[in-house]
């Protein structure tokens, strides 16, 4: 705007722009807290918005994208035992002093230069338990040879034997107990599993909010044409009613909701409780805005256009597909976009749905994360950023197509 | 080619109401013949247009074109052609894309559509333009490439639905001349729907006046024929008062004599005026009223000049080439077309001259007596 202004326009423009700022920031710390809570150590919701090097970590991360997450347990009460077999060559052997939860194992023997080749990929494998009584504790060579040993399979050494379960192998690492340390520990390795899907839950939730974006679409602007464009009875009446019903929250219905979809199962089995079908033809009940919405847009256009196309021999759907659907390419980007965003955050009634953890989608199965007992804030995080990458990728990509200007010079106006 | 056959054509938009929009419409439309419909803002004229194309049903009567039955035939079918008043272009295509449409979804192959696009490209000067979206092209552009979307098509009758409204004043004579001399080449039936009735008296070969229709009224088709026919011979005040530029002027009066070829009134100032009509329908002493033209005042010194009308000048405005005068007589707006020198100004009286081969006069039902003769101002 080129209107002159008086001089105190400075001032408040200072002061809008203050404003701008502190809201936007206002807006924006949640979603940076949620981020850094998804990149903390530990599965607290308190704590510093900017990580340190020292407290971040990417488990959270790992167990969302269904990663396993591997853990040294020191066994308590393990003691470890450095014997020369006499033949220049090494056997170690871990001992249970008084009560562990640790299985005494023994390794093959082995010459000290051989341990330089060892690894965690290159473990030492015992077949089975060793009595460590034919091990005499006085056969040490010398406590210093011991300790030269002891350096180089630091972090190196890493036994698997048959698990106690029976089952797999269970890994073990003897290394330092810390770095300035002599004194070596066992380390048994601990897999932890990713508690629940949330790929497949992301999947599940981009799968039906896709499918159900694009069905909304197509019933919203086949039914908004239709009220835009044909006379007939009891027009205004549905239209009306329709926004009135939206109005109630679906909530309220999730009772009925629920009976309703049992009884549809019991004639369509892929529609009933607890599948996606099911649940994209529930979220079809919510379109009444979305038709209010492109019936407004398809106002807008002039109706000589179709008429036009009828007279060149169009039928009535090829007008509407061939002339107006793509003089509405803005509006459809503005409705895919709100139906995805819409199903892809709704809870209630897909809670209510949905049962099997592998069918749930991730705005309903990332509270599983929060159960009383324990707060995975964390793991929530992680899942919850998640959740925003296909609204963000959606939005992006819809962008391109929120373009005006589409309708120019068709008619006089 | 094709005759278009209206009978008996009544619309109705809303059967719960007993509202008509158009009663009793009969017209015979020759093949070839340039037809202008007019009439003022809401008279049906658009409506009537509509249901020759098809975009609206009929709710009474029959149509024909090319002697078939066409009421319940789609547009497509009914082999016309039809330009609209906001052009309507499809925005997303461009100008061949545009005319092609049609063509393409009657699956026609693509050498004869590119044929029919190229040649009527060429008739209208469209051909630098074909691949311009319509956001790109100016006014008269668009209306042509609208024009042309129709000629691909080779319909037997062309609508025009007020195709000019929307152009400036000099395009629009531009345009106006092009349509023409369109019709002469193409040799085909054109209805054209306007209010303008410059277009109206210049394009026609016959025209249909159309009023509002009353509720008493037998048909809201006014009259139907040639342009100089309605200007000349007007079937009652409606028509007379509608075709005309500055509209004819309308003064009380009384029939004092009446006879073969002339008769007398007298208005309400006393004046006595001579009007070649023949008014002998009536008795003496009818109430009528008198019609003259703005065009055929004379001067009181004209030779033409046998009756006066005085009145007081409201505004006097100086065209240069010609001089409009609004007046006051007897207590209604009286307009004269005068001599670019004539120098009068408002509040001064002035007397002119009426001729009475000018004058028209029409009953207290509106309904004009015959004109035994005509007259143009020399």
């Amino acid at each position: 705007m080129a209107i002159v202004q008086s001089k105190n326009i400075v001032y408040r423009k200072a002061g809008a722009h203050a404003f701008m700022i502190a809201f936007l920031a206002l807006i924006m710390f949640p979603l940076l807290m949620v981020v850094a809570i998804s990149f903390r150590v530990g599965n607290y919701s308190v704590g510093d918005l900017i990580p340190t090097p020292a407290n971040s970590t990417l488990d959270h991360w790992k167990l969302a994208l269904g990663i396993s997450l591997t853990q040294m347990s020191r066994q308590s009460g393990a003691d470890l035992h450095f014997i020369d077999d006499g033949n220049g060559k090494v056997i170690i052997y871990a001992s249970e002093n008084g009560k562990g939860s640790f299985s005494a194992f023994s390794t093959s023997a082995f010459t000290p230069s051989e341990a330089a080749k060892l690894s965690p990929d290159n473990p030492i494998v015992i077949n089975g338990q060793y009595n460590p009584e034919e091990y005499d504790a006085s056969r040490f060579k010398s406590n210093n040879e011991a300790l030269d040993l002891e350096k180089q399979l630091s972090k190196k050494l890493v036994v698997e034997i048959p698990s106690t379960g029976g089952q797999g192998k269970d890994r073990y690492i003897i290394d330092a107990v810390n770095r300035d340390s002599t004194q070596f520990g066992v380390y048994k390795e601990l897999t932890i599993k990713p508690p629940f899907p949330v790929l497949t839950w992301l999947w599940n939730s981009i799968k039906v909010a896709l499918i159900t974006a694009f069905l909304i679409i197509c019933l919203s602007t086949t039914s908004a044409y239709a009220f835009a464009r044909l006379r007939f009875k009891g027009k205004g009446f549905i239209l009306n009613s329709m926004l009135i019903f939206q109005m109630f929250p679906s909530v309220l219905a999730l009772v009925a909701i629920y009976a309703l979809f049992d009884k549809i199962g019991q004639y369509v089995p892929w529609l009933g409780l607890n599948t996606h079908g099911g649940l994209i033809l529930s979220y079809m009940g919510g379109i009444a805005l979305h038709i209010w919405t492109v019936k407004g847009y398809f106002e807008t256009i002039d109706g000589s256009l179709e008429e036009a196309a009828a007279i060149d021999g169009a039928t009535p759907w090829q007008a509407f597909y061939m002339i107006l659907l793509p003089l509405s390419v803005p509006i459809l980007a503005v409705v895919f976009i709100l139906a995805f965003i819409g199903t892809i955050t709704e809870v209630p009634v897909a809670s209510v749905l949905l049962m099997d953890v592998d069918k749930l989608t991730l705005a309903v199965g990332s509270q599983q994360y929060l159960y009383p007992q324990n707060y995975l804030w964390g793991d929530f995080a992680a899942a919850a950023v998640m959740s925003g990458l296909p609204i963000t990728i959606v939005f992006l990509a819809a962008q391109r197509y929120l373009v005006g200007g589409l309708t120019a010079g068709g008619v006089k106006g | 080619m094709a005759d278009v056959v209206l009978e008996k054509v009544r619309k109705n938009y809303n059967p719960s109401l007993m509202k008509d929009t158009l009663r009793n419409i009969n017209l015979n439309i020759k093949d070839g013949e340039f037809i202008v419909f007019v009439g003022p803002s809401g008279c049906g004229k658009s409506t009537l247009l509509r249901m020759i194309a098809g975009l609206e049903d009929i709710t009474d009567g029959q149509l024909m074109i090319g002697g078939q039955y066409m009421n319940d035939v789609p547009p497509v079918d009914r082999n016309i052609g039809m330009v609209f008043q906001s052009y309507a272009l499809y925005p997303h295509m461009n100008v061949r894309e545009n005319m092609a449409f049609g063509l393409k979804l009657k699956k026609m192959d693509p050498e004869t559509i590119n044929k029919r696009v190229n040649h009527a490209a060429d008739i209208l000067g469209l051909v630098p333009l074909l691949d311009r979206k319509p956001k790109a092209l100016s006014g008269g552009q668009r209306q042509r490439v609208a024009i042309g979307r129709c000629i691909v098509q080779q319909p037997s009758v062309f609508l025009f639905d007020e195709p000019l409204s929307n152009l400036d004043a000099a395009l629009r004579v531009k345009m106006r001349i092009e349509i023409a001399k369109l019709h002469q080449e193409l040799q085909a039936t054109i209805i054209y729907v306007t209010h303008d009735q410059i277009e109206a008296m210049t394009l026609a070969d016959k025209i249909c006046v159309l009023s509002p229709l009353r509720d008493d009224a037998e048909s809201n088709l006014e009259q139907y024929g040639a342009p100089l026919e309605l200007y000349h011979n007007p079937r009652n005040k409606f028509v007379a008062g509608f075709i005309g530029s500055p509209k004819m002027n309308f003064l009380d009066c009384v029939l004092v004599e009446v006879g073969e070829r002339q008769c007398k009134v007298k208005l309400n100032s006393g004046e006595i005026l001579t009007a070649c009509v023949d008014a002998r329908r009536s008795p003496v002493g009818t109430k009528v009223q008198l019609g003259i033209r703005p065009e055929h005042l004379v001067p009181i010194d004209h030779p033409d000049a046998m009756g006066r009308i005085q009145g007081e000048v409201m505004v006097a405005e100086h065209l240069g080439a010609e001089s409009f005068v609004y007046m006051n007589v007897d207590d209604k707006d009286f307009t004269v077309q005068a001599a670019a020198e004539l120098n009068v100004d408002t509040g001064d009286t002035l007397v002119v001259g009426v001729p009475p081969q000018a004058c028209y006069l029409f009953d207290e039902n509106d309904i004009a007596y015959p004109r035994t003769t005509t007259y143009n101002r020399s």
